[in-house]
């Protein structure tokens, strides 16, 4: 499969954008950098670290030997301070911080100092709830200034928080729950999206009912008001309970969020650190482009790896303006996110390749009728992106309507970087990409760039060797500052031999480009979202009694879409019906099939043989 | 019609240069031609594009320099209800001797304070020195940006160097290119927000 997704990304093209004329560096300056950062990764972010304000210093830098390396040990750090309080006697205090916008077109703006204020009342209601330090937040809400607000307060007292992507059922939301024994409980009744009102309010008491736990539950009304129920709380009854002017300094390895990752047989709970973390994204987030007055869209939502770090986080800590769409891509046209560029002049665009993959089969017409001459960079994450995909953001997104430096609009030549960049929420950030603001060297289309300073990236094969030019997969030879502080078992064994293997095949070449190539394991990555294909397996067996197996297969515009396996005949309607609202419309399969399976060898054993076949498949079709 | 909220208050645009804010409930509309959901209607001056006709206006709750129960000039404050209006200078500055298109005098700005939050609609005006010397913190700035007898984008942008509002929001233009100039060039000094 490995070798199918690389005819459809690899290129040995190399492209300078106009905008980056002045501004690449060589391979060779490159290897320089990229070399000396990983001789002493302690030294490199030692260094990077002293860029926080840290309220009292580490003693040692990394301690101890990976997986189990901690990271700027003895250290002690205001994360809230760090994220936003800095700026407090800047120029960015009165910028806006966020601008949010949902569906029907409302529109609302928050400066930082704003986002302060309704962050420290919101600290002050969650101490008054009996919320302390360690205690976990749960957050099910769709992007707005309230859910993030609510994210900073349980930063500034020091409660870690996890937040639910909304496109997940009750039962996920419910695991959610059970693990993380959350203190408070914050969501939304619901949000718009194609003009109706999805009501996470109900999936939300379904989920709480369903695991069993009791806490405070604050709920954000956006879509009209709501009777609440016993321990539950309006949003706007809550705000005035109490101000928290103090926030809390943490031990560097005290949490600060965690999320659910997808393992084959289900999700399973990983938290990060606050030292090694703020660390790692403050300094990303600077070289991947962000700066104070940058105004940036990005449309990956906090319960995602991409949107917590380069959401929640990284602009936060910039000073830059975050735009938080709060609605469908494609309502009511599908121009909608290409307007929104347009209408606040954003300068910097991070989404992902399934995104970009439909919109550029949505036509050139939506995006010909905006100008978006603001934009100095698309950055795209989450999956493999074809070398025809990035051609047409880069041309058609790319190149603006005025020319700069060497750009031609009317031959669409292309004008600013078009940069895929490789994360996973086991390393908090990106690793690879092209860094607009340090290691900015020729973008090769369909790679994700070259190994970010600091991470000690290789391509081993199956005896751990380094290999170039070949199919292998993706290591870190070091462990990273934010390596997770609580992970389970199939992280932990993802160590071997000193070096962390992420589950992804990739070919790296002789001048350090990577492809990434998709799973090497049978976890799913559909639209960019790592989905466990053993989550869906538990919900038949539960629901239905039925011992199935899900495997992913290839797809044209989703990357892979689940297939749900079955030995005997079941109705796939039913079977579609229960994922969808046990686990949420992302994991629906697209189909169920018959096939004879031995149910006594091992599952991953099976799954990867499906898996193969299904592949198998879908190339023979291609012919 | 798209509504932007800032802290208390709700800003619309509302035709060529108008502008609708409302809080706490009341409306108020700044060279708004159809007033007919406004509580109190301000015009920056009578030409056509700002106001709608001496017929179509009921003058009890009308602030002007020139028609209204309000007549204001440069430099007055007045209050409605918890809001504050301070009317500033809006006028063309001529280079050629020849009257221009807005003699100082002839019209104003008016800068609102509310609770939390100050909002400057600038009538139609070029880049004149009153505007440096404004003293007062702007977060919502409604700015003429079109160059026929206002602002261009560029004399724009020094206007929003100088009083570094929050949110910018440009009037007054109908080449969209004159748009699409001031936004690149003024974003980095404030977010322009299209509505």
């Amino acid at each position: 499969m490995a070798k199918d997704v690389l005819e459809e990304i690899y290129s040995s093209e190399e492209v300078v954008p106009p905008l980056m004329k002045w501004k690449y560096i060589t391979v060779k300056e490159y290897e320089a950098i990229y070399r000396s950062s990983i001789a002493d990764v302690a030294l490199f972010w030692g260094e990077e670290a002293k860029k926080l304000v840290w309220t009292k210093p580490w003693s040692k830098v990394v301690d101890g030997q990976p997986p189990n390396a901690r990271w700027f040990v003895g250290g002690e750090i205001n994360a809230y301070y760090n994220i936003v309080e800095k700026h407090r006697d800047s120029w960015i205090w009165g910028k806006p911080a966020i601008i949010w916008e949902n569906e029907l077109g409302d529109v609302e703006v928050a400066t930082y100092e704003d986002l302060h204020n309704l962050v420290s009342r919101l600290a002050g209601a969650l101490k008054s709830f009996g919320v302390k330090a360690g205690d976990w937040i749960a957050i099910y809400a769709s992007p707005t200034i309230e859910s993030l607000a609510v994210m900073l307060a349980a930063i500034k007292i020091g409660a870690p928080f996890e937040a639910i992507f909304t496109g997940f059922g009750f039962y996920e939301v419910a695991k959610r729950i059970a693990s993380r024994k959350p203190k408070v409980f914050v969501v939304s009744d619901g949000f718009y999206r194609r003009g109706k009102v999805v009501d996470t309010l109900s999936v939300a008491r379904k989920a709480l009912d369903y695991s069993n736990h009791r806490c405070t539950t604050i709920v954000i009304e956006k879509t009209g008001s709501t009777r609440l129920r016993e321990n539950e709380i309006s949003f706007d009854n809550v705000k005035n309970l109490g101000k928290d002017s103090e926030g809390f300094t943490a031990p560097s390895n005290h949490p600060l969020f965690g999320l659910h990752v997808a393992y084959e047989d289900d999700f399973k709970p990983i938290t990060h650190g606050v030292g090694g973390y703020l660390v790692q994204t403050f300094s990303t987030s600077k070289w991947i482009g962000l700066r104070p007055h940058d105004t940036y869209f990005c449309t990956v939502w906090p319960g995602w790896i991409t949107g917590i770090t380069y959401v929640v986080f990284g602009p936060l800590m910039i000073g830059s303006t975050i735009v938080l769409y709060d609605g469908s891509f494609d309502y009511p046209s599908a121009d909608r996110w290409w307007d929104i560029i347009e209408r606040y002049a954003v300068t910097l665009f991070l989404t992902t390749g399934s995104a970009l993959r439909i919109l550029s089969r949505a036509g050139n017409q939506y995006v010909k009728i905006h100008n978006m001459d603001t934009l100095k960079a698309v950055l795209v994450t989450a999956e493999p992106l074809e070398t025809s995909v990035w051609w047409w953001t880069y041309r058609v997104v790319g190149t603006g309507s005025s020319p700069a430096i060497t750009s031609i609009p009317e031959k669409l030549t292309g004008r600013i970087p078009v940069i895929n960049m490789y994360i996973q929420s086991e390393l908090a950030t990106f690793v690879t990409g092209n860094l607009i603001n340090y290691t900015f060297t020729p973008i090769t289309p369909g790679s994700v760039g070259k190994p970010i300073p600091g991470f000690s990236i290789d391509v081993v094969d199956d005896y751990g060797k380094s290999v170039r030019d070949l199919i292998g997969e993706l290591v870190l030879r070091s462990p990273w500052p934010s390596t997770p502080i609580e992970a389970p078992q199939d992280f932990w064994s993802r160590w071997v031999e000193g070096f962390y293997r992420t589950g992804d095949y990739a070919l790296m070449t002789r001048n350090h480009t990577v492809f990434v190539l998709g799973r090497k394991d049978c976890v799913l990555k559909v639209s960019g979202y790592r989905l466990s294909p053993g989550a869906v397996e538990n919900v038949v067996r539960e629901v239905l009694k039925k011992n199935v197996l899900v495997v992913g297969a290839p797809d044209k515009t989703r990357f892979e879409v689940p297939i749900v396996i079955a030995s005997e005949s079941m109705d796939k309607e039913i079977v579609k019906k229960i994922v969808r609202e046990y686990l949420g419309p992302i994991m629906e399969p697209a189909d169920v099939r018959i096939e004879i399976f031995d149910e006594k060898s091992p599952r991953g054993y099976v799954r990867r043989r499906f898996k193969e076949m299904l592949w198998n498949i879908a190339v023979q079709a291609k012919g | 019609m798209r509504k932007l909220k800032f802290r208390e208050v709700f800003v619309s645009r509302d035709g060529f240069a108008g502008a609708k804010i409302t809080f706490n409930k009341t409306v108020f509309c700044i060279d708004v031609l159809n007033t007919q959901n406004c509580d109190y209607a301000l015009y920056t001056h009578l030409h056509p594009r700002h106001f709608p006709g001496y017929d179509n206006v009921d003058t009890s709750r009308v602030v002007s320099p020139s028609i209204g129960f309000f007549r204001v000039k440069p430099g007055d404050a007045i209050s409605i209800g918890n809001v504050k209006i301070i009317t500033v200078d809006a006028y063309n500055i001529s280079e050629t001797g020849k009257e221009p298109a807005h003699p100082k005098g002839f019209g104003v700005g008016y800068i609102m304070k509310f609770d939390n939050a100050i909002v400057y609609h600038m009538g139609d005006t070029d880049f004149i020195p009153e505007i440096l010397n404004l003293k007062t913190p702007i977060h919502i700035l409604f700015i003429p940006i079109g160059c026929e007898n206002v602002l261009c984008p560029e004399e724009a942008l020094e206007v929003v160097k100088s009083l570094r509002p929050s949110i910018t929001i440009p009037i007054h233009y109908v080449d969209k290119g004159f748009l699409h100039t001031f936004r690149y060039i003024a974003q980095p000094y404030t977010q322009v927000v299209v509505l």
